[in-house]
């Protein structure tokens, strides 16, 4: 991935919010609406590097996360890469099914992957891809809270 | 930045909630909620309107404050709720769970005779 915005985040939840927020604004000066992308990109970035800070990296302070992210035309994608042993996204259980609802867990991923408009782990599972498109899709448009 | 402030409204409590709610906030919410269930407050509204957005972090500290609640015979009810929160809820199912109101002063009436006698279902 050819990234023009690169950032090496300590493993530190309180950083977290400067590097969404910088993301927001990169996006917002490339003219994206601001009411979609800021809930879609606040969610799906703040819940990857929650991930990677506090499953991948396990907390550890002496790692680091590294943030990829590409502002295009047409969309913007963003990479989230931790320094842990990965994890298979596809165990994960669908924390919407009846019988998941009073679960704790397994709602981030699941997030991620419901406003994302494309998401892919590499191989090793300590690395996820995230995909927004400037334009809502059709179904989107149509639901979306204006 | 999260600041929290705990109202009592006769037999309800309100606890007003203002920030984002994420990774790093979550704990204090759900410490200050936790605090009012062990008390014996446990038919709480939560005062959404304060805040502007909640991650995964956030859904489980209300869900655990729900489901305690429950088990002690109140419930936790969300009122106010703005729309980028209510988007969450929805899309996390939450909204199948829990009960949402448009204002503070319908979920505090919610709370009628039937609650204080015989509690939410737990969850």
């Amino acid at each position: 991935m050819s990234a023009d915005i690169v950032l090496e985040l300590p493993n530190d939840l309180r950083a977290i919010e400067r590097a969404v927020e910088y993301l927001l604004a990169r996006c917002s000066e490339a003219g994206f609406d601001c009411d979609r992308v800021g809930l879609k990109l606040r969610v799906g970035v703040t819940e990857a590097l929650s991930n990677a800070m506090l499953y991948g990296n396990a907390r550890d302070p002496r790692k680091r996360v590294l943030v990829e992210a590409t502002v295009a035309a047409e969309s913007v994608t963003v990479r989230v890469t931790d320094e842990g042993h990965g994890f298979d996204p596809d165990s994960l259980p669908d924390p919407t099914l009846p019988g998941n609802l009073s679960r704790p867990g397994g709602r981030g991923i699941y997030l991620i992957r419901t406003l994302m408009d494309r998401v892919e782990f590499n191989e090793r599972g300590n690395s996820i891809t995230m995909v927004l498109h400037r334009e809502p899709s059709g179904a989107e448009a149509r639901s979306w809270p204006q | 930045m999260l600041e929290i402030r705990v109202e009592p409204r006769g037999h309800v409590t309100v606890v007003v909630i203002q920030g984002s709610v994420d990774g790093l906030t979550a704990d204090s919410l759900l410490g200050a909620l936790q605090k009012e269930v062990a008390g014996g407050r446990t038919r709480l509204v939560a005062d959404l309107s304060g805040v502007e957005y909640t991650s995964s972090a956030g859904l489980r500290a209300l869900l655990a404050t729900v489901k305690d609640a429950r088990r002690h015979g109140g419930d936790l009810r969300l009122a106010a709720v703005t729309v980028n929160v209510r988007k969450v809820l929805d899309l996390s199912g939450f909204t199948s769970i829990l009960k949402l109101y448009d204002e503070v002063d319908a979920a505090v009436g919610s709370f009628g005779a039937a609650d204080r006698a015989a509690g939410e279902e737990a969850i």
